[in-house]
């Protein structure tokens, strides 16, 4: 991990000590903090609004004041990288929700695969060079895609608006806008976009794309397709939706029951029917994205941050909750709970912190003396 | 250095001086040999008259084919996808961008020649300023090919310009490649003008000259009526002056803006706020390195050395030498600003960049940007017409370097080392860019047989037979 600190990891006995270790970590644990003045406010303010921290200059809030339906949800994510056994079951549920495209060894090696979302693997050990296989190799897995950034790198740098965000923090991306400039995908600190440089969806599927000449699949396998998703051509960028296909048919869905039982009660109908904007809301964990609904330890969880009582607010509250890259402000949606390892202390390769903890804090203060960091070794 | 010891002691020397000698101070003439005004109409205007050289119809047909391999890999890239170029995922901008960068650069030097020295009267640019306004004019048609074809969806490029719609969807005006539309179209269209309007008068001359019926009709089209009238010569110029102004800050600006398309991004090694000036200044360095590179076999093959003396070699060496120095600068201060800034991603950067995937370019550019142009110190060196033109080659070798060092070192190691990648052209790539080389030399060839090389009463003015007291200021 190069001693940057992406994945967040302690031992039992040092989160003991620390719970909020992960807070201690990173170039944000000794930068001036992101959110200036408003740190302090809970996260539903912070995800209602867009505070400014101590700067003079306006932002344009998320939430509008004249529209009823706008704003309604903020949606957000909480990964434990704890619970994350590194399965992929996220990455192969993703790709048949969203009509991913398989691209082929050859495109793999080019850089070129067109995951949403990905498993980063980190190794560490204490031995770091010689041609031998380290024999204390610990893994740390992580699941990446779209962080829904509230300030998102990626928006501002298209020409075109081609990403845009909306009112309920979704950074969304118009596909039918799309140029295929790639400036978002350059900007985007995580990596999580993903450009077709061919047009994958008009080839033989066990074959390279060959032009507009080439072979085609027959119409049996485009049946096999995500009916509610799009199939995106060639040139244009593409990336984690949060499943937003699901987002809007939940909506409805509480949208059309919420109607049907006022109907019932109320005996109005058409233009006399009111609903309230707390009756449209969807009930937290009616909305499950593909990578969570296939978890098989419940490691993604993701709902609406601005109530207070939804499961992944209360996630986003424990300690251990961190931004990946926190320093640069972005702000993601996308959050993870930082991992606790316990390991046997009778085991050979037992190390009183994670390598990959001991890599970060040997780099970021390298003469040991400091005095807030010292308990931590 | 005699007089200077006389003065050694303070107490001696008045504050104020009663009278101030001015050292001796030779202008050396820009036209040699004492040729006359008619030599030098004759010298211009025979390079169009005359019959075309075999030389021309052979480096015209090598150019024409080195230039269909841009077409050839263009419409492939348009007909398959981007994908038939190396990028990739980290490094989502290869050579493509490089290239823009790169031809964009070269067009600086022109419009600072005719018009931040033409504000500075700096009378030694009489001489190469048509030239180097052409090469302008055509290296940011070639610079424009790249930005336009490296998009996923060419034929939607047009969505970046601000056309009223019916979506009401308009461009972000938050992005710098939006900038860099405005900025390129501007600069295109005011160097088009300046080269153009600067070249009215020697049109009429041709057409006054012409013979042939065509060429009556060509140049006198061309030429827009101008009878060498008084007022005709007062307008112009005052409208030269007013172009010089109108350019001067474009000179700066276009390159400033191309940076923001590195500066504005958040990724270490973009992120630095001496971009704009070392930018610029890069691109002033690029632009001589090329004037040089083509108006010395043109000064051979034509005989020019009358006009292109040892005087605008020396000063376009100068030149090169100060702004390949005010690089190696940036250089180094990015280097001190990655430590001094304690960011550990951008020091890893910029270690990264000397010592990393891709150091073998990152020493190639800083032997021939910083290294090579040092040599300009020595006036051996400088007066070594062949070796002048090896180093300028090196100078445009080195700062194509540059602009890969930029934009490939930093975006196949970025933040999260699990992104990382390594980029490498595919043929296509090579193939598109070497044509661009080709399509240039076919525009400057066109330029050389058709258009006046110097602009015949700039030059003219230079000379000392247009003092009318005959260098005597007394």
């Amino acid at each position: 991990m190069e001693g940057r600190a992406i994945v967040r990891e302690a031992n039992a006995d040092e989160y003991k000590s620390d719970t909020s270790f992960a807070h201690h970590m990173g170039a944000e644990s000794h930068s001036p903090p992101i959110y200036g003045k408003d740190l302090d406010k809970d996260l539903v303010f912070k995800s209602q609004t867009t505070p400014r921290g101590n700067s003079s200059y306006e932002h344009p809030d998320h939430n509008y004041e004249k529209s009823e339906e706008h704003g309604l949800h903020q949606w957000g994510m909480s990964i434990d990288l704890n619970q994350c056994t590194g399965c992929s079951a996220c990455v192969v549920a993703c790709q048949s929700e969203n009509n991913i495209p398989v691209v082929g060894k050859d495109q793999v090696l080019r850089g070129r695969e067109m995951h949403w979302i990905r498993l980063d693997r980190y190794f560490s050990s204490t031995q770091r060079d010689g041609a031998e296989l380290p024999s204390d190799v610990q893994v740390s897995f992580q699941g990446v895609a779209c962080m829904h950034c509230e300030t998102a790198p990626c928006e501002t740098v298209c020409p075109v608006n081609a990403t845009v965000h909306d009112e309920e923090g979704l950074n969304a991306m118009a596909y039918n806008r799309c140029v295929g400039t790639r400036y978002c995908a350059n900007n985007c600190p995580y990596k999580v976009r993903r450009f077709n440089f061919f047009d994958w969806n008009k080839r033989k599927t066990d074959e390279v794309y060959k032009g507009p000449l080439g072979e085609e699949n027959d119409p049996v396998s485009a049946m096999g397709k995500n009916p509610d998703v799009t199939v995106r051509m060639r040139g244009v960028m593409e990336k984690c939706t949060y499943c937003t296909q699901r987002i809007q048919e939940s909506k409805i869905r509480s949208k059309v029951k919420a109607q049907r039982s006022k109907t019932l009660d109320t005996g109005k109908d058409g233009k006399d029917l009111v609903l309230d904007r707390s009756e449209l809301k969807v009930a937290d964990g009616g909305i499950q994205t593909a990578c969570q609904q296939v978890c098989p330890t419940d490691a993604i969880v993701f709902g609406d941050i601005s109530d207070p009582e939804s499961e992944v607010s209360k996630l986003k509250t424990n300690p251990r909750d961190y931004s990946v890259l926190g320093y640069l402000s972005t702000r993601p949606r996308t959050t993870f709970l930082a991992k606790v390892r316990n390991p046997n202390p009778h085991m050979p390769d037992h190390a009183v912190s994670p390598h990959s903890a001991r890599e970060y804090h040997d780099k970021a203060h390298p003469s040991h003396h400091d005095e807030g960091h010292s308990s931590q070794h | 250095m005699a007089t200077l010891s006389n003065t050694d002691s303070t107490e001696d020397r008045p504050a104020i001086l009663d009278k101030v000698n001015p050292a001796p101070w030779n202008e050396p003439p820009l036209v040699l040999n004492n040729r006359s005004f008619n030599w030098v109409t004759e010298k211009i205007c025979g390079i169009v008259e005359g019959k075309t050289p075999t030389w021309w119809w052979w480096c015209f047909i090598t150019a024409m084919i080195i230039a269909s391999f841009t077409g050839m890999g263009l419409i492939y890239l348009v007909s398959t996808g981007v994908g038939v170029w190396g990028n990739n995922n980290p490094v989502n901008w290869g050579w493509a961008i490089v290239n823009f960068v790169f031809w964009i650069g070269i067009g600086h030097a022109g419009t600072l020649i005719s018009a931040i020295l033409c504000l500075l009267k700096q009378k030694w640019r009489t001489s190469i300023n048509r030239g180097s306004e052409a090469m302008t004019v055509f290296a940011v048609m070639c610079a424009g090919i790249f930005p336009l074809f490296h998009v996923g969806r060419v034929w939607f490029a047009w969505w970046l310009f601000p056309l009223p719609n019916a979506n009401a969807i308009w461009p972000n005006f938050r992005s710098p490649l939006e900038w860099d539309v405005f900025a390129v179209s501007t600069y295109f269209t005011v160097s088009i003008l300046f080269w153009y309007m600067g070249m009215i008068p020697d049109l009429a001359v041709l057409r006054d000259r012409a013979k042939e019926t065509w060429r009556k009709y060509f140049y006198g089209f061309l030429a827009m009526g101008w009878r060498n009238a008084n007022n005709h010569w007062r307008n112009f110029e005052m409208a030269y002056l007013l172009l010089a102004g109108l350019s001067t800050p474009l000179v700066l600006s276009v390159h400033t803006i191309v940076s923001f398309d590195f500066a504005v991004a958040n990724l270490p090694g973009w992120h630095t706020t001496i971009f704009p000036p070392y930018f610029v200044a890069g691109a002033i360095f690029s632009g001589f390195g090329m004037v040089l590179t083509l108006l010395l076999p043109l000064r051979a093959v034509f005989g020019l050395h009358d006009l292109i003396t040892q005087t605008h070699i020396d000063n376009m060496c100068k030149i090169t030498l100060a702004t390949g120095s005010m690089v190696g600068y940036a250089y180094s201060m990015e280097f001190f600003i990655a430590w001094y800034g304690a960011n550990s991603y951008e020091g890893f950067a910029f270690i990264n960049r000397a010592f990393g995937n891709y150091w073998w370019s990152y020493w190639i550019m800083v032997s021939c940007n910083v290294i090579c142009p040092q040599l300009f110190w020595f006036k051996k060196i400088r007066e070594n017409t062949p070796l002048v033109w090896v180093i300028s080659i090196f100078v445009n070798v080195g700062m194509w370097f540059e602009r890969f060092v930029i934009a490939n070192t930093t975006l196949s190691r970025d933040f999260l080392p699990s992104s990382w990648g390594y980029y490498s052209p595919t043929v296509v790539d090579i193939f598109t860019f070497f044509g661009t080389f080709g399509f240039f030399s076919i525009l400057f060839l066109l330029f050389l047989r058709f258009l006046p090389l110097m602009p015949l009463a700039e030059v003219k003015s230079v000379m000392p037979q247009a003092d009318p007291h005959g260098g005597k200021h007394s």
